[in-house]
């Protein structure tokens, strides 16, 4: 998002922040429940990066409240603030998470085994060249439809990429973080494998 | 250092029973929250909306256990330092279902906040639906575990109403009956799926005749 767009209704530029922010504040949570998973203050800190983003939406959300709809309705104001309020309220919960990976100190082995041990897990697999995954974007693979699977983020060599996009396509080599139930997890495990490559 | 950490452990046993299972909990019980909090806006249901009190309770209590199991534990300093870690990722939970119950509360406000549900269902990366199964779906007199719906659709089921009752301990156990309104999480694709087999019009793979 972020591309400036004419809107008359305040009403729908609200709803527009909100769900970014709402999207934004629950990807901050898979993170930093990653973060904790594999101990990455590399993760941690796109979570506090996050964090600042959904600042960002937040003051701009109460802004259009205030200055745009408070004269109309003063319900619609208070229902704005209320659902900024929440997606903060998850957002610092999130930072608060990932501060524990950020510390000098190792975070607590069982904090690791209890995220494992999760109804919904958190994974994490390298993509083999030549796999039905290599160069394919992530709307055309339907990970998400197909497996349950919903790619929180990628490790390209150095370089993260974060919430990734439908159109973000994958590669072999990179490294996806993926959450989701344990049996699609292995469904997703599988296409990230090159058959040809393993069966020799 | 954790090798010093986990031999002492074995002699002390410093590792409280019960903070691993409790934190599991706490954390899955952190995502449920949240999905069911929105799914009480989106579908104005107060019903729902008590859940997710009750789901804040639990938090409470598991949280409770864990501070416990965790003060019981520490016994020096480099110790101390890494449980404060585990306290804080447990307030963090259960503060995630503190702010879902704040959320749930506007059903029981004065605060006219009607006008905003059609907008809460566009645009988000994943949406939340509610799907009737009709008789002659394949997802009928089946378990949720053997059919697999999560890994085939993507779609997660937050809870079902049946009748006027409503189940939101949705395990691998659970059966769906003809007539279940399922209220499910996940990407339009997979919804647009899953509601195609709850509605009888394409037949589940393996149970294909």
């Amino acid at each position: 998002m972020g591309e400036v767009r004419e809107m008359s209704d305040p009403f729908e530029e609200i709803m527009d922040i909100f769900l970014e922010m709402k999207d934004t504040s629950e990807l901050m949570v898979d993170l930093s429940y990653s973060a904790l998973l594999y101990n990455s203050k590399e993760i941690a800190r796109e979570v506090e990066h996050l964090g600042d983003e959904v600042s960002e939406l937040s003051s701009r959300l109460q802004k259009i409240a205030i200055e745009e709809m408070s004269c109309g309705s003063s319900d619609a104001t208070l229902m704005a603030l209320h659902l900024c309020n929440y997606v903060n309220s998850i957002a610092r919960a999130a930072l608060s998470i990932s501060e524990v990976v950020t510390r000098e100190i190792e975070p607590h082995p069982i904090l690791k085994e209890s995220i494992r041990e999760g109804d919904i897990g958190i994974f994490r697999r390298e993509v083999d060249t030549g796999s039905v995954l290599d160069g394919v974007s992530l709307g055309a693979a339907r990970l998400a439809s197909e497996t349950g699977m919903w790619v929180i983020a990628i490790r390209r060599g150095r370089r993260w990429i974060y919430g990734p996009e439908r159109d973000q396509v994958i590669k072999g080599g990179d490294i996806l973080f993926f959450r989701g139930p344990h049996d699609g997890a292995k469904k997703l495990k599988k296409m990230v494998r090159n058959r040809k490559r393993s069966a020799m | 250092m954790m090798g010093l950490f986990k031999r002492r452990s074995k002699k002390l046993e410093y590792e409280p029973m019960g903070v691993k299972e409790g934190l599991t909990e706490m954390k899955d019980l952190s995502e449920q929250i949240i999905d069911l909090s929105y799914a009480a806006i989106l579908f104005d249901s107060k019903d729902i909306g008590r859940q997710v009190g009750e789901l804040e309770e639990e938090l409470d209590r598991l949280l409770h256990i864990v501070r416990i199991g965790v003060l019981l534990a520490a016994r020096t300093r480099e110790e101390a330092e890494q449980l404060a870690g585990i306290l804080q990722v447990a307030n963090a939970a259960e503060r995630i279902g503190n702010a879902s119950e704040d959320l749930v509360e506007i059903l029981d406000s004065d605060i006219e906040f009607r006008p905003f549900a059609p907008f809460f269902l566009k645009e988000a990366e994943e949406k939340i639906w509610a799907l009737r199964v009709v008789s002659d779906s394949d997802l009928c007199r089946r378990n949720v575990g053997d059919l697999g719906i999560e890994a085939e659709t993507g779609a997660r089921i937050i809870a079902i109403r049946r009748g006027t009752k409503w189940i939101y301990e949705i395990e691998g156990d659970r059966l769906i009956k003809a007539g279940d309104v399922l209220i499910v999480r996940g990407v339009e694709d997979g919804l647009k799926e899953l509601k195609a087999y709850a509605r009888g019009e394409i037949g589940w793979g393996k149970y294909e005749r």
